[in-house]
Parts: C-alpha cells; structure tokens; sequence
C-alpha cells in the first residue's frame, strides 16, 4: 500500500493527464448524432496515426550503417503515413457526403 | 534548452481536441477533419526539423522524407479508390497499419537497447500488444463482419466493436501503467 501510494506521488502529474484526458475524451464523443459516428471513428483512427512521430523519431535517430535499422524504419514511416494521409482522405471522404444535406 | 519542439507539439495537441470536438457537428466536421490535420503536419514538421538544441534537421531525411511521398501516394490512392460500401474495412486496415509502425518501432528499439544492455521489459511488453493490436485490426479488415455478430451473454449481448474497445482501452491504459514504471 505504502508503495502504491509513493508510486501515485511520484508521477501525479501522470494520473492528472490519465484523468483529464478521460474527461477530454467523454466530453468529445458525448453528444455526437449517431450519423457522424463512423466519420468520428475513422478521424480518431486518424489521429491514432501520430505513432509515425515515433517512427521517424527512431528512423532519424538509427546509424546509416545499420541496414537493419533504416529498413524496418523505412517500412515503420511508410506505414504510419499510410495510416494518416489514408485515415484524413477517407475522413474527408465521409464527411464529402453530410455537405449536401442542408440544402433539400 | 530550446522548447520549439515541445511547444510544436503542444499546438499539433490542441488542433487534434479542437478538431475532433468540431467534427462532432455537421455543419463543422469537414474542417474539423482538416484542423486535425494541421495539427498532425505540425508535429511532424517539428519532428523533421527542430530539437532540443532548436533548428536541427533530423538524421536519415532523405530516408524518411521518401518513406512519407511513397506514403502518402499509396495512402491517398488506397483512400480515393475504395468503394463507400467498404469504408469500415478500409479504416480498420489503416488503424491496424498504425499499430504495425509501433510494432517496427519497438523492434528497432529491442534491437537497439539489446546492444546497450539495458532490459527493455516495458517496451517489449507494448511491442506485444501492439503486435495483438496489429494482428486483430487484420483479422477485423479481413473478416469485416466481425463487428456486426452480438456476443449474448445471458441477458446482455456485447457487439464485438464494444468488446474491442474495452480491450483497446484497457491494454492502453496498462501499458501506459508500466511504462510509467519502467521508463
């Protein structure tokens, strides 16, 4: 119990952003029409994308030497994009079609 | 110390609330979704180009600028062509692509931390989730029908989207736990 209690302390700036964020997200998603639902997915997923952060991260930080390295980042770089750029175009894609509905 | 990139990032954080909030009406969703947008090219500008020490152009460019052009062609192709009546299959294989880059990183760090002797328990405890998470978006891609079979349970019947979202959540969460721990 001790343990836990000095673990919480030391990182309560980590379980304030785990707690806040909770709220962020349950506030974002609540009060959504059921329509915009699977746009809103697919925007998180998106989202979810800014792995490739990482990725490049890892990839600039690899020695060019190390083939090994620099082709598993490639791949990591090349798919995270994928995911973006893929993930905002469907995004817009959906969303193309709500545009028209205000005017019947 | 220079906190451009920290700032940078803050700002690609805030575009993301900000747009995902303004794609939850109608009449704003389409700029939300580009809002979004500008928020992830921020980052991964400030990823590209600044440091701790400022402006510092980030090793292996050339690598990683021709990773992202491939990327984003085959990305906006892939996108454009599908048919609207598969869109869920789409977005589910391009969520498991995102957990297939985490899982590449976390090998190129195993590798990296075996060579400087550290143990990497967190790390390669969210590179085997991520693994699952990968291998469970394809699954969910392949067999698009997944998400509409109703797991009943006595009285309560689950749709497996939920069940995949409990699981997301909580292994997020713990992960988050561990790394905390172990970082």
């Amino acid at each position: 119990m001790n343990t836990l209690i000095q673990f919480v302390g030391e990182n309560i700036t980590y379980f304030y952003l785990i707690i806040l964020m909770v709220f962020v997200g349950i506030e974002l998603i609540s009060h959504v029409p059921s329509v915009l639902h699977t746009p809103l997915m697919s925007g998180a997923n998106a989202i979810h994308g800014v792995v490739i952060i990482g990725a490049i991260i890892v990839l600039g930080h690899a020695d060019p030497a190390d083939y090994f390295s620099i082709s598993i980042g490639f791949v990591g770089v090349f798919v995270g994009t994928l995911n973006v750029i893929g993930g905002f175009v469907v995004t817009d894609r959906m969303l193309e079609m709500f545009k028209k509905k205000p005017k019947k | 110390m220079n906190y451009l990139q920290e700032i940078a990032y803050l700002i690609g954080s805030v575009g993301f609330i900000i747009g995902l909030k303004m794609m939850g009406t109608a009449d704003s969703a389409r700029k939300g979704n580009l809002v979004a947008a500008f928020g992830m090219a921020v980052a991964v500008l400030a990823t590209l180009f600044l440091d701790k020490t400022g402006f510092h152009v980030i090793g292996n460019l050339g690598y990683i600028l021709a990773a992202i052009a491939l990327g984003t062609i085959i990305g906006t192709l892939m996108a454009k062509r599908v048919q609207m009546t598969a869109m869920p299959e789409m977005v589910s294989l391009f969520n498991g692509m995102g957990g297939l880059a985490a899982a590449l990183i976390s090998i190129i760090e195993w590798t990296h931390l075996q060579h400087t002797g550290e143990i990497a328990g967190s790390r390669s405890l969210c590179s085997n989730y991520r693994r699952i998470d990968y291998w469970y978006s394809f699954v969910y891609w392949k067999y698009g029908r997944l998400g509409e079979i109703e797991w009943e349970i006595g009285r309560f019947s689950f749709p497996c989207a939920t069940i995949h979202q409990c699981f997301s959540i909580g292994a997020h969460f713990c992960c988050g736990l561990f790394c905390i721990q172990w970082r």
